[in-house]
């Protein structure tokens, strides 16, 4: 057999195009970041303009810097590391430029609509259903192009870090498309197909994994490329990133339920969510430590260097967030921290130190490998590092101070644990103003280093000439005998095969009746022994598989799918089956009337739950300020759920029937007539715009198909029940000296703002008992 | 004072049966990268090196 040397030229282009687009949105994400932070401490900022209140731009921030700064930085890193270590181009031209254009356009799309009020309502699930749509085909044209790239390639080993970029795929798809799963009720609006607490698990089953196969998997196979490369030696343990890969795909899964503890959602997940969580720092810390340790022999570099400065921060913030992450889990840390700016401290610890340092050290080291150009200042490089240390460090223990200032206060009591010491929620909010300030400093430097990273990557590249890498490899002829395996071999080998028949007898034995207990006994016995007997024969078989496994994409890929779908799996069958309107606690929900319906998506669209929770905790200081803890069935036919997930204001779960109609009215038009302080914007347009009624028809229609108990109204019965309902609010503020516009949102808003933590009392039903 | 009242004992064997397969999953995978000999981790550890050779210009790019 001959072998042909030939030259392959990597697709840089792409990559190139991806670096810029990240490093410009990026001023673009933390530009917006800046302002609502800024509007938390001037209500101002809000300007009086529905598309530039903090409701509706906070998404905007998270979306930004989440898909389009993170998203495009991820995009640059694995198809430039991809190529590299599979040493084939892309794999194809046209679907490379389709993602980058169509990801742009997506963005585009985002940062029109959400300022506009067209959300979801959940949280990194706000975009409408077409932009859904357009994710959904961007990530499959994405992994169409990633795994041809791999099927073209002429190394046949996968380094670690393609098994990264791999669960990033499957999984972010996984989740993606079961989060989004909508019934539109017109081209701009949709209902989730899960509502309540099923919602609730769903939307952070997704969100704590978007965290981490969108913003860790694919960084930290980022890290284990750059990093060796920058450092110049190899990884510290290759054996260590293995167990570090499985554990980490695994275990992730798992840890949603820790954004709802303490909330109705069933003990068993919460427990589920807490352990799984804990379990998270091993692998966590098994990264970090690979990552730190690969820099052993070289630390005196990182004086000088800007990129290993970037980089070993980078691991040691990621360090950071994943050792307070499991503690924020634990329930008695997270019956402080929760709706807090603790939380918000620990996100960006993570996002600006590992996510954000990431990039910048990637950039400094792509920019002159990819422009065939040195970079035009190291001084400017490591002038931005300090800026963005000193400005996460600021804006953490601002964030760190207010949260755990908050938590302590509105959960302090006294005479004895019976009353609130600062019953009044505006006092913690004035308290924790000046870190409030702190935040928006720190974030202003980190941005400052940011600019400057923008200005020494231009400078670099301004009359440079562009290059594509290229590498010399030898193609075979013929075909060789293939080492790699099918997809059959994945499940039918030994290691499989007698795991998983191991597994289904111990449960057996476990937890069947009589009979399938001695079954159980008898075929967990057997199927050790036969394992064990056929390890020590047939030794060779049993690596073997494991070895073919480390070159073949498609078993590898199954695998992992099915390692991540396990814990979505176990966590929201059950919750599906046990947790409906006909099996729960013995409150159940009074389905909306179409003007509360209507209101309710007006609080979703300018993204109230941004600053307002739905949830009181089964925690004292709750129950005390806020009323009756929250239950189960008091949500069920929320679609979507609004639990929420903090509280800049108070919790609004049981406001219905606490103050007249007047005041709702009052503190829509001007918060601060009612509540000295506040930093809720005005809402003036909800006075002069009206309520879209002839939309009910379509939505209610699609809530009834979700098992929410409408009658199966008219069109015109719809706007009877409304204007019945309408002029009853009208004619009660009038007596209170207002005079509101009859058809106004303001009307709708009031209206389902009453009829929160309204519930009709029911028999509890036991699920069937073991 | 926190009632919950749907009895729903019968799903506390999906935290045991997860915990039990994590760790049959983390020791399994733990024995075979521990059983992984040299030479296969020296090939694997030096992947993102040697990987390119020297750089061409990038045609049709000269406004980037």
């Amino acid at each position: 057999m001959s072998a042909q040397k030939i030259t392959v030229e990597y697709n840089d282009k792409v990559v190139r195009q991806f670096m810029l687009a990240a490093i410009i949105w990026g001023v673009v994400g933390m530009l917006v970041g800046m302002l609502v932070a800024s509007q938390l401490n001037f209500w101002r900022l809000n300007f009086n303009l529905p598309w530039l209140t903090y409701g509706r731009l906070r998404p905007l921030h998270t979306n930004a810097v989440i898909f389009a700064f993170v998203g495009n930085m991820m995009f640059a890193g694995v198809y430039y590391s991809t190529q590299r270590l599979v040493k084939a181009r892309l794999g194809n031209d046209f679907l490379s430029a389709l993602h980058f254009w169509g990801w742009q356009l997506i963005i585009v799309a985002a940062a029109i609509t959400l300022p506009l009020g067209f959300s979801r309502g959940k949280e990194y699930a706000e975009l409408i259903w077409p932009i859904d749509i357009a994710v959904a085909f961007i990530w499959v044209v994405f992994a169409i192009n990633f795994f041809w790239t791999l099927a073209r390639r002429h190394e046949k080993s996968l380094y670690v870090a393609i098994w990264f970029y791999i669960a990033t795929i499957i999984t972010v798809a996984m989740l993606y498309i079961v989060n989004h799963l909508s019934i539109p009720t017109s081209l701009l609006h949709s209902y989730p197909v899960f509502g309540g607490v099923q919602d609730a698990l769903v939307q952070w089953w997704y969100g704590h994994n978007a965290v981490a196969f969108f913003l860790t998997t694919p960084i930290l196979g980022i890290m284990y490329y750059f990093l060796p490369k920058a450092a110049e030696r190899p990884v510290y343990s290759y054996r260590l990133s293995v167990i570090h890969f499985w554990s980490l795909v695994f275990v992730y899964i798992w840890a949603g339920p820790h954004h709802l503890l303490n909330t109705a959602l069933p003990g068993w997940l919460q427990a589920l969510g807490v352990t799984f969580s804990l379990m998270l720092w091993a692998p966590s810390w098994g990264g970090m430590l690979n990552g730190l340790l690969t820099l052993r022999g070289a630390w005196d570099r990182l004086r000088t260097d800007p990129v290993l400065k970037f980089f070993a921060a980078a691991v040691t913030f990621y360090g950071m967030a994943t050792f307070e992450g499991p503690l924020l889990s634990l329930k008695s840390v997270n019956g402080l921290a929760h709706y807090t700016d603790w939380i918000i401290a620990h996100v960006h610890a993570g996002a600006l130190g590992w996510n954000g340092f990431m990039a910048a050290g990637m950039f400094y080291w792509l920019a002159p490998r990819l422009w065939n150009k040195p970079l035009f200042s190291q001084s400017l490089a490591n002038l931005h590092f300090w800026f963005g240390t000193v400005g996460i460090l600021l804006y953490v223990s601002a964030m760190w101070t207010s949260g755990i200032t908050q938590g302590l206060m509105l959960n302090a009591t006294t005479e004895h644990g019976t009353v609130l010491t600062y019953p009044n929620f505006i006092e913690t909010l004035n308290t924790i103003r000046p870190m409030m300030l702190f935040r928006v400093v720190g974030g202003g430097l980190y941005f400052v280093g940011w600019l400057l990273l923008v200005y020494n990557i231009y400078r670099t590249i301004r009359g440079a000439q562009a290059v594509n890498g290229t590498i010399e490899v030898f193609v075979e002829d013929a075909k060789t005998a293939d080492e790699r395996l099918g997809l059959g071999g994945a499940f039918l080998n030994p290691p499989v095969v007698f795991s998983v028949m191991g597994t289904l007898s111990a449960l057996a034995w476990m937890f069947g009746g009589d009979f399938l207990k001695i079954a159980g006994l008898f075929g967990t016995a057997t199927c050790v022994i036969l394992a064990w007997v056929h390890f020590e024969a047939r030794k060779n078989r049993w690596g073997a598989w494991y070895d073919r496994l480390l070159v073949s994409v498609m078993p590898f890929t199954v695998l992992t799918f099915i390692a991540v779908a396990a814990g979505g799996l176990i966590q929201i069958i059950p919750t599906a089956l046990v947790n409906r309107a006909e099996n729960i606690e013995d409150r159940r929900q009074i389905p909306y009337t179409p003007l509360e319906l209507a209101g309710r998506d007006l609080y979703v669209s300018e993204g109230c739950y941004n600053c307002h929770s739905q949830m009181i905790r089964t925690m004292v200081p709750d129950v005390l300020r806020y009323g009756d803890y929250s239950r189960l069935g008091e949500s069920i036919y929320d679609y979507p759920f609004q639990w929420g997930s903090k509280r800049t204001g108070p919790d609004l779960a049981r406001v219905g029937g606490k103050y007249p109609d007047v005041w709702h009215y009052r503190h829509m038009e001007n918060p601060r007539a009612i509540s000295t302080g506040s930093n809720m914007p005005n809402y003036p347009w909800l006075f002069t715009e009206k309520t879209d009624v002839d939309a009910l028809y379509s939505k209610i229609s699609v809530q009834r198909l979700l098992g929410v108990p409408y009658p199966k109204w008219i069109a015109a019965q719809i706007k009877e029940n409304v204007a019945a309902q309408e002029q009853t609010i009208v004619d009660g503020l009038r007596a209170a000296g207002v005079e509101p516009a009859s058809d106004s949102k303001i009307i709708a808003l009031i209206a389902y703002l009453q009829k929160m933590g309204k519930y009709e009392t029911v028999v509890p039903a036991k699920a069937a008992a073991r | 004072m926190f009632h919950r009242l749907i009895f729903d004992d019968w799903v506390v064997i999906f935290p045991l049966i997860a915990f039990i397969t994590a760790v049959s999953v983390y020791v399994s995978l733990t024995w075979r990268a521990l059983r992984m000999r040299p030479a296969q981790l020296a090939h694997f550890e030096n992947l993102p090196f040697n990987d390119e050779s020297s750089p061409v210009a990038s045609r049709h790019d000269d406004a980037e």
